[in-house]
């Protein structure tokens, strides 16, 4: 017990210490020292806020986390520079923790605080995010989600500025059939709109090129164990030219090396969930994976000279190409504020709809005012060698409809 | 189907059944002494992984990185037995309980946290993706290990069970844990014995486990946990033996309902309710009906 109340005290010591510090700090600057005039000069333009209620410590941290760094990276840049229309931005991140209430609290909280704008989460969380943040009329985006019918869902405020399902879908697609691929086999899980509603847009888009589906199957996420659907597809006659499955990583190197250790050499297709480094440690089983993402270094492109920015500002790659979606994402927001000439969220939800060719790091973006979703180029990548290597980017000639 | 597609499957469900049989009967050894599950028990399979994962990247070999970790996994179960269990010793069920479930908030958080998020790779030796094959059947040698580790697993632990004290002592608590502490079983060291075995066949699986996803996810020990609950329930609270059975009827249930297309989608909720189904028959489980016909 005495240990017990040691440490209390030591924490209270510890807290009050804390506290301490702060105040002159405070103190110094809203000091009366300084003459009035001085501080009516100096007085800082008001920050303009940008919440980003995420998911920084659960499942869906390994995409929320890129996206905020790469916010950061941007907010700093903007502010060195002079910030936006004269204000500098403010960038405040919360942990949702992928929890319901506590997401929603955060979200009300940045709200509350007159954010402008909001990026959304990638977690669970994110259409009652959105119901929020479009009872108060503030612009929020989808985050790395990249379901097309999220925005739909979410209501007139959300928006998509990134590459959505449907688009990478018909890439994959048009690929395909530009490899003379003539038949496909899908592999979905239908567990999350992701897995589920990703082969669909690809049978959709194959389909309209002239490919044919010739069979399907599904997967359980994280099951760790795919032999069945290995032996199905041995067993399939004829053989299809291609597997489409848009599993992501851990699932996708699993499927892969019992596919190839079962002597089956066709050619796989995935999506942008599969496309981490992590996926490389298989080996041989991975290499000839193509897959879909958002975008990859490549001779002189712009994520290669993003990768080395972010490099030089913070001594670390980045850890995915998600960390340029957060980047773009901010510049967006700093493009709308601009074109809307306030930070007014209903001039910026014009702005927003209005938005075209904005040159991002991962490429063209303009947004479909209907769909309120951008339309993107989006990229290849193609594992050789054992690296993960740029292989193409293209917008589709065709985009599946969304359910 | 073909019969060779049939018997590929069977051997696919064999090889699942394997894994499914001694993570359950980790699950159960501890189960069995305390009558409580313990739920922190997927993380036992998660901290094995990550230490071959730290330690491979280390530049230690890949057997002695999985050795390691199986000894990892086995310390573990018994920090959990210390820290989340032995203080809580009579307080009610629920509260042990929420205590495991905390444990494993914990250690999941202190992963992403501490190495990371995302999914990290471990790489296998390529030898263990291979096939041998076997006329017109192809067995990936990687489920020949697991089926030989977990026939050679359950030698030793019956051996272990029925040659040494301890492990007359710990069936003797199984059947009933009362009678067996009057008879002079020493409670404390019991559970700690349970919890020991119970972190070795976790270690082991959790290899077998590792090697087939050749990742490590913080969240990663959750399926295991979830099977391995469903095939004690399944075989019978217990009752060692019923934890053996459930885990290979699970596995080929699991394979049996996905050969029929239209049912693909529905395999995992079709699995529980023939789960459900066996259980409205049998309630008291597979063991007790299979010994009972023995009898």
């Amino acid at each position: 017990m005495k240990k017990l109340y040691a440490l209390i005290t030591a924490v209270a010591l510890t807290l009050t210490a804390c506290g301490a510090g702060a105040t002159p700090t405070t103190t110094t600057t809203e000091g009366p020292s300084v003459t009035t005039t001085t501080a009516a000069q100096a007085a800082p333009a008001e920050p303009i806020l940008i919440g980003f209620a995420g998911d920084f410590s659960d499942i869906y941290s390994f995409y929320d986390t890129p996206v905020r760094e790469g916010a950061e990276l941007a907010v700093a840049e903007i502010n060195a520079a002079g910030g936006v229309l004269g204000r500098p931005l403010e960038f405040v991140a919360r942990d949702g923790r992928n929890n319901q209430d506590e997401t929603m609290r955060a979200t009300q909280e940045l709200i509350d605080q007159g954010a402008a704008y909001l990026v959304g989460s990638t977690g669970d969380p994110y259409l009652a995010q959105a119901s929020l943040a479009c009872e108060a009329g503030i612009p929020i985006s989808t985050g790395d989600g990249t379901a097309p019918t999220l925005v739909g869902d979410a209501g007139p405020c959300a928006f998509q500025l990134i590459m959505s399902d449907n688009l990478q879908a018909a890439v994959d697609a048009e690929y395909a059939w530009s490899q003379g691929y003539k038949t496909a086999y899908l592999l979905r899980s239908t567990e999350i709109p992701y897995t589920n509603d990703l082969p669909t847009y690809f049978a959709a888009a194959f389909e309209h090129a002239g490919g044919k589906v010739i069979g399907e199957d599904v997967y359980r996420i994280d099951a760790g164990d795919y032999n069945v659907q290995v032996t199905a597809i041995a067993a399939l006659d004829p053989a299809p030219d291609v597997i489409f499955t848009p599993m992501f990583i851990p699932d996708t190197p699993v499927f892969l090396r019992q596919l190839r250790a079962a002597g089956i050499e066709i050619p796989v297709l995935s999506t942008d969930g599969a496309v981490d480094a992590s996926i490389l440690e298989a080996g041989d089983a991975v290499e000839g994976l193509v897959a879909t993402t958002h975008a990859w270094p490549a001779d002189d492109n712009s994520m290669a000279k993003f990768d080395a920015k972010y490099k030089e500002a913070t001594g670390a790659e980045p850890e995915s190409p998600v960390v340029a979606i957060g980047y773009d994402e901010i510049y967006i927001v700093k493009q709308i504020i601009e074109d809307a000439g306030s930070t007014d969220p209903e001039a910026m939800i014009t702005a927003l709809l209005n938005l075209k060719n904005f040159h991002g790091v991962t490429g063209t973006l303009s947004m479909d005012p209907t769909t309120r979703r951008v339309d993107k180029e989006v990229t290849l990548v193609k594992i050789s060698g054992g690296e993960i290597r740029f292989l193409d980017q293209f917008m589709p000639t065709f985009i599946p409809k969304v359910g | 189907m073909s019969l060779e597609v049939l018997v590929q499957q069977l051997l696919n469900a064999l090889s699942l059944g394997s894994i499914y049989a001694l993570l359950a009967l980790g699950l159960a050894v501890v189960y069995s002494v305390l009558g409580l599950l313990n739920f922190a028990y997927g993380e036992l399979i998660t901290i094995n992984g990550y230490i071959m994962f730290v330690l491979i990247g280390a530049g230690v070999g890949f057997w002695v990185a999985a050795l390691v970790g199986i000894v990892a996994a086995v310390a573990a179960s018994l920090l959990i037995e210390r820290t989340a269990f032995r203080p809580l010793r009579g307080a009610s069920a629920t509260t042990v309980i929420f205590s495991s479930f905390a444990v494993s908030v914990i250690i999941q958080n202190l992963i992403r946290n501490l190495v990371s998020p995302r999914p990290k790779g471990i790489a296998i030796p390529s030898w263990m993706d291979g096939v041998v094959a076997v006329g017109p059947f192809r067995l990936p040698v990687l489920s020949l290990i697991t089926v030989a580790v977990a026939l050679v697993g359950g030698v030793i632990l019956t051996t272990l069970l029925t040659r040494s004290r301890h492990g007359l002592a710990m069936r003797a608590a199984a059947e009933d844990f009362t009678t067996a502490r009057l008879m002079g079983v020493r409670a404390g060291r019991m559970i700690i014995f349970a919890f020991g075995v119970s972190g070795l066949l976790a270690g082991i699986a959790g290899f077998l486990w590792v090697a087939r996803r050749g990742a490590v996810t913080p969240t990663m020990g959750f399926t295991p946990l979830l099977e391995a609950f469903i095939a004690v329930v399944l075989g019978g609270f217990g009752k060692l033996s019923g934890a053996v059975y459930g885990g290979f009827l699970l596995a080929f249930i699991e394979v049996a309902l996905h050969l029929p297309a239209p049912l693909r989608p529905f395999t995992s909720a079709l699995t529980l309710v023939v789960v459900v189904v066996i259980l409205f028959v049998r309630p008291q489980g597979l063991a007790k009906a299979v010994e009972g016909r023995v009898a």
